[in-house]
């Protein structure tokens, strides 16, 4: 495996650094170590991949560079901010004003429309939502002619670029992708992923995504793999 | 609760107005020694109204009585029941009959004879209007003395005790027939209720009543309000299982919107909602619940009250109810009270029933609730 140092990936600027941590969960009377000593850096600007088989701890490193969880031990710090030790309501403000979140499944508000499911994000960063730059997020991505409709009026493709808008609108620090193509057929995924790159390119907004399929690995402009809590390897692409 | 309270309202009503209407007017007043209870009726004590009552009372509305027990006979049938001697001048002014249906007529002159009976008895005795009925009784100096007169009206007062043990004459015919010295009782009818314990106060203490009782409405209708005190609070207790019923199922719907939306939920916490106002959104929604049903329950009590309130319910003839002076068409009472009580209770038991599943809803982790299938 190729291995590149971080001035090579052509971002410098550390956003998130995870450092020493080890996650355990209870199950039953015993207890699952679900990452164990990762350390891992990411820049600002990156299209980062997380990528392993199931159970190999992605998501629980996402969770917890997302601020929806905290590690058992060791730091995961954001600009400078260290996550761990903040209660759940801090948390909830971290998440709100600096991350987005695009989710396999899509989890649109299904009683919602596709504007006001983005505005809803403004609302929780406690910004006034403006109709206008939710509008500008959604034609962003593709869907200006949809701004009205409810996620059941929308294919596949397009709720998954709404939950794009809805991530991007409030202009977070990072944005996290949980197997974001896992739920569309491979034109429609391959369509959703060059326009998170084009978002990547065009904004500097930071991706971080947890997958299995190639296209994501393709189109990363670094892998990490992971295999039972570790961190077994890293390329540049 | 609502149509709960306007009828247990509309039975302290019913059994007050009862009492006003039919039995007792506002106040009245009883020769000495003589029972005030309506029940009994005996006439060896009565006296001659107190000298000086008639200009104490020449500015209210009152009327005579005389109220004795007899025994009435038609050919081979014959019941025990209260003979009442009115003033045709003054009865109708003090005791209305503005609801009674006749089949026949009043006696509406002092010297007219005749027996009005109540349906019940007329169809006990099996006597038509024209038939001829004869009265026994003691007299009040203890003699024996039986008078027959024509059956003039039969009444339809839609009260059990009107309908079926009373027979009504004229006082002039009551005297006659009981030999009495004066009436059992001096009923008055005041303008208003809340004059009654005023005017009690007044006549108690004036020299003119001499030892003659006085009576209010409240009086008789003690025993039957504080049934209904008792109903009142069974019906507390009726109210608070329907509202724990009611608060089980309002929690179980609130539990299932939270299970069906935990993904919903999930997506909101990771977007930053904090876990007070996902706490706030899930009770918001049980109260808004709440009051959508307390308000559809409170339109449909309210109405249903307000019909019956206004055109009443029949429960019958009651004819085993006999020494019960209410109407047998029951009016409810409308008040805006329970109607607010019933919204304001809806939205308190609602929100009170959505904090656990709220808390619940709060307490969810985002990291798992946002996969949820």
């Amino acid at each position: 495996m190729e291995t590149k140092t971080e001035s090579e990936t052509g971002s410098s600027s550390p956003l998130c650094e995870v450092t020493g941590v080890d996650k355990k969960y209870p199950l039953g009377e015993t207890w699952v170590q679900a990452l164990q000593g990762v350390n891992l850096t990411v820049n600002k600007g990156e299209f980062l991949a997380l990528s392993g088989p199931s159970g190999s701890g992605k998501t629980t490193l996402l969770n917890l560079i997302g601020a929806l969880d905290t590690p058992t031990s060791g730091e995961v710090s954001l600009l400078g901010q260290r996550l761990s030790g903040l209660s759940g309501s801090e948390l909830a403000d971290v998440r709100s004003k600096r991350i987005g979140f695009i989710f396999q499944s899509f989890n649109l508000i299904p009683v919602l429309t596709a504007l006001e499911n983005v505005e809803v994000a403004l609302r929780l960063a406690g910004e006034v939502p403006d109709r206008a730059r939710c509008e500008e997020s959604l034609k962003a991505v593709g869907l200006g002619e949809f701004i009205n409709r409810r996620p059941s009026q929308l294919s596949g493709g397009q709720q998954q670029r709404v939950a794009i808008a809805r991530a991007l609108v409030k202009s977070p620090d990072i944005v996290i992708a949980d197997e974001p193509t896992a739920n569309l057929d491979s034109k429609t995924g391959a369509e959703v992923l060059d326009l998170m790159r084009e978002l990547n390119t065009k904004n500097g907004s930071t991706f971080i995504f947890s997958t299995h399929d190639h296209m994501v690995l393709e189109r990363a402009s670094r892998i990490v793999t992971l295999r039972d809590g570790i961190v077994t390897g890293e390329r540049v692409n | 609760m609502i149509l709960g309270n306007g009828l247990i309202g509309g039975l302290d009503e019913g059994v007050i107005r009862g009492q006003i209407d039919t039995q007792v007017g506002h106040v009245s007043l009883y020769p000495p020694d003589h029972p005030t209870n309506g029940l009994d009726n005996p006439v060896d004590e009565l006296v001659e109204l107190p000298a000086g009552l008639d200009s104490l009372l020449a500015e209210y509305t009152y009327t005579t009585r005389l109220r004795f027990d007899t025994r009435i006979v038609h050919g081979v049938n014959g019941m025990r029941v209260v003979g009442i001697g009115y003033n045709p001048n003054t009865d109708p002014d003090v005791f209305l009959r503005d609801d009674f249906e006749v089949d026949g007529a009043w006696p509406e002159e002092s010297d007219q004879v005749g027996v009005v009976l109540g349906k019940t008895l007329a169809s006990l005795l099996d006597v038509e209007v024209g038939g001829i009925v004869t009265m026994q009784n003691r007299t009040s100096m203890g003699s024996q003395n039986a008078l027959s007169w024509p059956v003039v009206g039969i009444l339809n007062a839609q009260n059990p005790l009107l309908d079926s043990k009373v027979a009504f004459l004229t006082i002039d015919q009551a005297m006659e027939l009981v030999v009495a010295p004066g009436p059992s009782q001096v009923a008055v009818r005041l303008n208003r209720r809340g004059e009654t314990e005023e005017f009690l106060e007044v006549i108690t203490s004036a020299d003119e009543v001499g030892d003659w009782q006085a009576v209010s409405y409240i009086d008789g209708a003690e025993d039957m309000l504080a049934i209904n005190k008792i109903r009142r609070s069974a019906l507390k207790v009726m109210i608070f299982v329907l509202m724990a019923i009611a608060a089980t199922g309002i929690a179980n719907t609130v539990i299932m919107a939270v299970y069906e939306r935990i993904r919903e939920v999930g997506t909101l916490a990771a977007m930053g909602m904090r876990p007070k106002e996902i706490r706030k959104l899930f009770l918001i929604e049980g109260a808004v619940m709440g009051f959508s049903a307390a308000l559809v329950g409170a339109l449909l009590g309210g109405l249903a009250n307000y019909r019956l309130s206004t055109t009443g319910f029949s429960v019958g003839d009651l004819p085993d109810a006999g020494a019960i002076p209410i109407s047998t068409t029951i009016y409810t009472t409308f008040g805006w009270g329970p109607i607010w009580m019933g919204l304001i209770f809806g939205v308190i038991v609602a929100t009170l029933a959505s904090v656990w599943p709220a808390k619940f809803a709060a307490g969810l982790d985002p990291a798992v609730a946002v996969r949820d299938d």
